[in-house]
């Protein structure tokens, strides 16, 4: 390195200033600079004048922003009005810490507000304290779902005093006011951010519907909340409300069937459950459809009824996906239409009405009901359910009357495999029905059928239909053999009611002609009045139908009883299906007989139509029945009892229905061995104590005909029996003067003549 | 220019020993500065408008005058500006543990703002730098011409130096002020002429000390800056203000954004105050205030090398460099191009006490500039 400072100090001395003396780093460090200015330059060339257009669009974004406004949800009305499903506002409360005082009071203390706060919201103190002590934040979450009507009050407090720094979010939640009324039909709701998504039934089906569009807002912002700025003018798209669906369901017959089905179940103790339909079948609209079991649709995630404490315990189904699987599988499954079933016998009336149709076999050609080999299937001879009690040599109709297995095998093989499994299809089973509900399954039904198939299927065997697949070839054959889609929307109106969309009936094919409808029509009423299926009579609506016990499982242990019908038989109006799954020890399809008998009469009374007595109802009702002496027996067994003779049992408050039950009848009312008819209420009591029952006035029945009495005995909760001549004339006598006060349940003698 | 106004009248006029060629761009930066602030100001922080646009005003007025006087007194006085700068630094220095800033302070995690009653904060390190700008410079020409052995100069600097480097690292905290030390000792030193080999030796100090410095010494905030820096992305809550800064520049364009929504940039008033420039005033703007800088700070080193004295070189040199330190490290850094540190726009950003001491240096340069001029 040079030395400058000799010369330096030489050129000081002499005056002249020394300019070249380390120059270089001078110039260096301006070099630089110039280097770095060139670099800045054209960077901000390349950000500012080139990257402008993008960036500006990205930082738009910032400013402006499209917020998205959420339409209201349709609501889900029944057919009477109910609303089934609604949607309400729920609010998320938060705090401004720094801004929590009263503009207007003095006296009104921070601790105060915190106080009535907590109070409102029913928070511990502590944690809304908490919440207000953080000053820095300028949001602090304090609760969210609070109900409307604390959030009025809160506000109405806010309001009062004038207190600032209490934010408000408000969301919209699905509601459903009658939880228990068809759940897994109706379905419910997701809220995937601040959006209304339909999970299951109903909800989900229409949920494009019931949805509405999303409008939105497309606006300046501030840079905290997002929210939008009161002097900015931005687009404005509004939301279009969903529209409300209107259903053919019926509150009343859906609640009927599902008591019906509950109790049905508890009194067989049956924990496999049950299900049914109500069809219209000249619609094809549902008006119920139900099964036990159910859930809560507004806590959907909640303990399904039936675990272990254990599970009780663990449930918690957001992190456990054999709990997630139980609900999809099981608790929220729609049976009706995502579970296929045997339909066992019911199926029979199908095989015939195929037969007839075909002209396959003679109406008064004999069959024998003797144990037939089917072809390759040898092993196991199919037989009567009575066998080795045969029926003997029968028609087809006392084959159908009489449920025999063998007769539906021969009429099968007569008909043959082609023109039979053409009908199978032709009745809808080897596709959907098209019903308006999601998840809908086909049953399993042979792709190439054999012989040994054919004749196991003309019994209902081996391949499965979802309830609502036999259900609606059923309504077939009541409905002049045209087979309908059946539909659970009638219409769509708007927020205002103004009716946007008229859902019409939907003819899916004729299957059979009109006259075999009417014969297998009859004979379906041959099995009620002849055959099997005396337990579903419906006095004055004269049913048709049939039942079926089918079995499955290696030594036939899991039995599913069923019974679908038809009426009334002189008009058809509506098809019912009831299905009991594994009612144990039950092996007859008498309990569901009985539920289709109740639920059919309040189907059709729910509806309008009058009953209809005829000779044969006459006949019955004029005879009535004698009360079974229930006294000295459990009350498990009684109940049993009283369920098959058609009575209508009340027990005495604290009865343990239970089978393994040891509590015993002391005392019943009416006693033993009267005759009576009608409804035929019974009230049983297991404590000698509980006796007395409610004294209820008496009406006048005189003049009246057969009909009027049975509804007014039935509205005044009393028993009668009919005496005197021809049942077709009036009352000319009642036993106990109108007027009287009586226990409830006393049998009033009506006596009948001109 | 110079012989021009040789001509035109005798150099005892207090206005022609003004160097116009420093002077104009600067006082050009200050208005640009002040536009912008008070739009900056008055939208980001609207309850402390107009005072704080005010403090800034008079700030450069102080600055100004500080300016007129200190050139007055030509370059003979300059040792005792730096002796008086020096013991301002200290004594406010010293007085930070007790009447510091807290509220800043527990902002910006730096105490090195003092509080005083009436004025407002003042950061008494500005001073550290125009203290030792001309101080060490004094010393170095003291060892050139021999006055001063090695090690008693050196001495000397270090003893002048250490106790601002303690109180600026040690207390303050404050990495940026230190760095724009050491690049300004580095500038000087480099001028007087330092061997190669020393420099290779005290970059390779700096490098073993980097590892040190970075596991013992480093906030954790300062190595996420460095990280984010070399990875972009490295910590979103980082790179944030860069990329809100860059989007401001873009949304610019050539001539500023018109449209009345500004692009919300954390310390827009003081280290993005580029970003503000640009965005207000388009690239016609930032252009002009990069070739306004660019102007006076290559003056400043012509200045520097044509120098009567090697201390005046040392000097200038000194001071440009910290200028231009400060220039291209602000810009670059809103830019994406370094990393980000806490060191405004001379002239241009937020701050008083910054803005006295910039035109306290400003008047050093230019009193060296006169006396060369006077000399010619």
């Amino acid at each position: 390195m040079r030395r400058p400072w000799n010369n330096e100090s030489a050129s000081r001395s002499t005056g002249s200033v020394g300019r070249d003396h380390s120059r270089v780093g001078t110039i260096v460090i301006g070099i630089l600079i110039f280097l770095f200015a060139l670099i800045i330059v054209v960077r901000l060339v390349n950000v500012q004048l080139i990257q402008h257009g993008e960036t500006a669009r990205a930082a738009a974004a910032l400013h402006y922003q499209d917020m998205a406004q959420y339409p209201e949800r349709g609501e889900i009305i029944a057919a009477n009005g109910t609303k089934l499903a609604v949607t309400t506002y729920v609010y998320t409360i938060g705090l401004t810490p720094r801004d929590l005082e009263s503009a207007i009071s003095k006296d009104v203390t921070k601790d105060d507000i915190v106080t009535q706060i907590a109070d409102i919201l029913s928070m511990p103190r502590e944690e809304v304290a908490e919440a207000a002590a953080q000053e820095d934040e300028t949001y602090v979450f304090l609760k969210k779902e609070v109900p409307r009507e604390t959030y009025e009050e809160l506000r109405a407090y806010l309001r009062k005093y004038q207190i600032g720094g209490v934010s408000v979010d408000t969301d919209m939640k699905r509601y459903y006011p009658q939880p228990d009324l068809a759940p897994e039909v109706i379905g419910f709701t997701n809220r995937r951010n601040r959006n209304i998504e339909g999970v299951i039934g109903l909800e989900n089906y229409y949920n494009e519907v019931l949805a509405g569009t999303p409008g939105f807002r497309y606006g300046e912002v501030d840079n905290y909340s997002k929210s939008m700025l009161y002097f900015s003018e931005g687009m404005m798209q509004q939301a279009q409300p969903g529209n409300n669906i209107i259903l053919h369901l019926n509150p009343e017959i859906q609640q009927t069937l599902e008591n019906e089905l509950e109790s049905i179940c508890r009194i067989h103790n049956n924990t496999k459950g049950a299900a049914g339909i109500v069809m219209n079948i000249k619609t094809g609209a549902i008006l119920a459809m139900g099964q036990t079991g159910s859930f809560d649709p507004n806590n959907p995630m909640d303990v399904p009824q039936g675990l272990s404490d254990e599970e009780v315990e663990d449930w918690d189904p957001a992190n456990n996906e054999d709990q997630t699987d139980l609900l999809t599988s099981k608790i929220w499954l729609n049976r009706n239409v995502s579970q296929p079933y045997e339909p066992g016998s019911t199926y029979k009336a199908l095989t015939v009405s195929v037969a007839l149709e075909e002209k396959a076999v003679s109406e008064t050609e004999l069959f024998s009901d003797a144990p037939i080999e089917v072809e390759g299937w040898e092993e196991y001879p199919v037989r009567c359910s009575i066998y080795p009690a045969n029926h003997g040599e029968e028609t087809m109709e006392q084959g159908l009357w009489h449920s025999c297995n063998p007769v539906m095998v021969q009429i099968a093989q007569r008909i043959g495999v082609e023109t039979y499994y053409n009908y199978v299809q032709a009745f809808g089973h080897r596709g959907l029905t098209g019903i308006d509900l999601p998840a809908e399954t086909v049953g399993l039904i042979h792709e190439d059928p054999s012989t040994v198939d054919l004749a196991i299927w003309s019994f209902g065997e081996q391949s499965t239909v979802t309830p609502i697949q036999l259900l609606n070839s059923f309504a077939a054959l009541g409905n002049g053999g045209i087979l309908m889609r059946p539909q659970l929307v009638d219409y769509m109106t708007d927020r205002d009611g103004n009716v946007v969309q008229d859902v019409q009936p939907e003819v899916i094919r004729r299957v059979i002609s009109e006259k075999t409808s009417d014969k297998i029509m009859s004979y379906m009423r041959g099995v009620v009045t002849e055959g099997t299926a005396h337990l579903a009579e419906v006095h004055g609506y004269q049913p048709a139908g049939k039942t079926s016990t089918s079995s499955h499982g290696d030594e036939d242990e899991f039995v599913v009883v069923s019974f679908c019908g038809i009426a009334p038989f002189n008009n058809p109006e509506i098809a019912t299906l009831i299905i009991l799954y594994e009612p144990i020890p039950i092996t007859t399809s008498q309990p569901a007989q009985y539920v289709y008998s109740r639920v059919t009469e309040k189907a059709l009374r729910t509806m309008g139509l009058k009953p209809n007595y005829d000779d044969r109802d006459y006949q019955e009702l004029f005879a009535g029945r004698i009360m079974q002496p229930y006294e000295g027996t459990s009350l498990y067994d009684a109940q049993v009892n009283a369920v098959s003779n058609d009575f209508w049992i009340e027990v005495n408050e604290g009865a343990d229905f239970s089978p393994w039950s040891k509590d015993e009848v002391v005392y019943q009312y009416p006693e033993a061995r009267k005759y009576m008819t009608g409804r035929g209420f019974v009230y049983l009591s297991t404590d000698p104590n509980q006796k007395d029952l409610e004294q209820v006035e008496v009406p006048k029945f005189t003049g009246l005909t057969m009909g009027e009495c049975l509804d007014l005995a039935e509205q005044a909760r009393l028993n009668i029996n009919f005496e005197g001549g021809d049942p077709r004339s009036f009352v000319k006598k009642q036993s106990v003067e109108a007027g009287q006060m009586v226990s409830k349940y006393t049998i009033i003698e009506l006596t009948f003549g001109y | 220019m110079g012989r021009s106004s040789v001509r035109a009248g005798g150099y005892n006029s207090f206005w022609r020993q003004l160097d116009y060629w420093l002077l104009v761009p600067v006082l050009c930066i200050c208005t640009i500065g002040l536009f912008t602030l008070n739009k900056v100001l008055r939208n980001n922080f609207p309850s402390g408008y107009p005072r704080n646009i005010i403090i800034q005003v008079v700030s450069v007025l102080i600055g100004l005058v500080l300016l007129f006087i200190i050139v007055r007194m030509g370059v003979d006085f300059l040792p005792k500006i730096g002796w008086i700068m020096y013991g301002v630094a200290i004594v406010l220095q010293a007085l930070l543990p007790i009447f510091g800033d807290k509220d800043i302070a527990a902002v910006t995690g730096s105490n090195s703002w003092l509080e005083i009653p009436v004025i407002g904060s003042i950061q008494p390190s500005e001073f550290s730098k125009v203290a030792l700008a001309i101080l060490v410079p004094i010393i170095l020409q003291k060892i050139k011409i021999r006055d001063y052995s090695y090690l008693k100069g050196f001495g000397l600097i270090l003893l002048l130096t250490a106790p601002h480097f303690l109180l600026i690292l040690g207390y303050q905290n404050d990495f940026g002020t230190a760095l724009v030390l050491v690049i300004l000792l580095a500038a000087m030193i480099f001028v007087w002429g330092i061997r190669i080999r020393y420099v290779i030796l005290i970059l390779s100090l700096f490098i073993i000390a980097f590892p040190f410095a970075w596991l013992f010494y480093f906030e954790d905030f300062q190595k996420i800056r460095f990280l984010s820096f070399l990875y972009p992305g490295f910590d979103p809550q980082a790179s944030y203000n860069v990329d809100q800064a860059k989007k401001a520049i873009a949304l610019g364009g050539l001539t500023g954004n018109r449209t009345g929504e500004f692009i919300s940039v954390p310390v827009q008033e003081s280290d993005f105050i580029f970003s503000a420039v640009a965005e207000m005033m388009g690239f016609v703007g930032a252009a002009a205030l990069i070739i306004l800088i660019f102007i006076y700070l290559i003056r400043g080193l012509y200045i520097a090398s044509n120098a009567m004295s090697p201390q005046e070189q040392y000097m200038a040199t000194g001071i440009s460099t910290v200028f231009a330190f400060h220039s291209v490290e602000n810009i670059g850094m809103c830019m994406g191009l370094f990393p980000v540190t806490g060191i405004p726009l001379p002239f241009v950003s937020q701050g008083g006490s910054a803005m006295v001491a910039n035109f306290i240096s400003l008047a050093v340069l230019i009193t060296i500039s006169s006396h060369r001029r006077r000399r010619t």
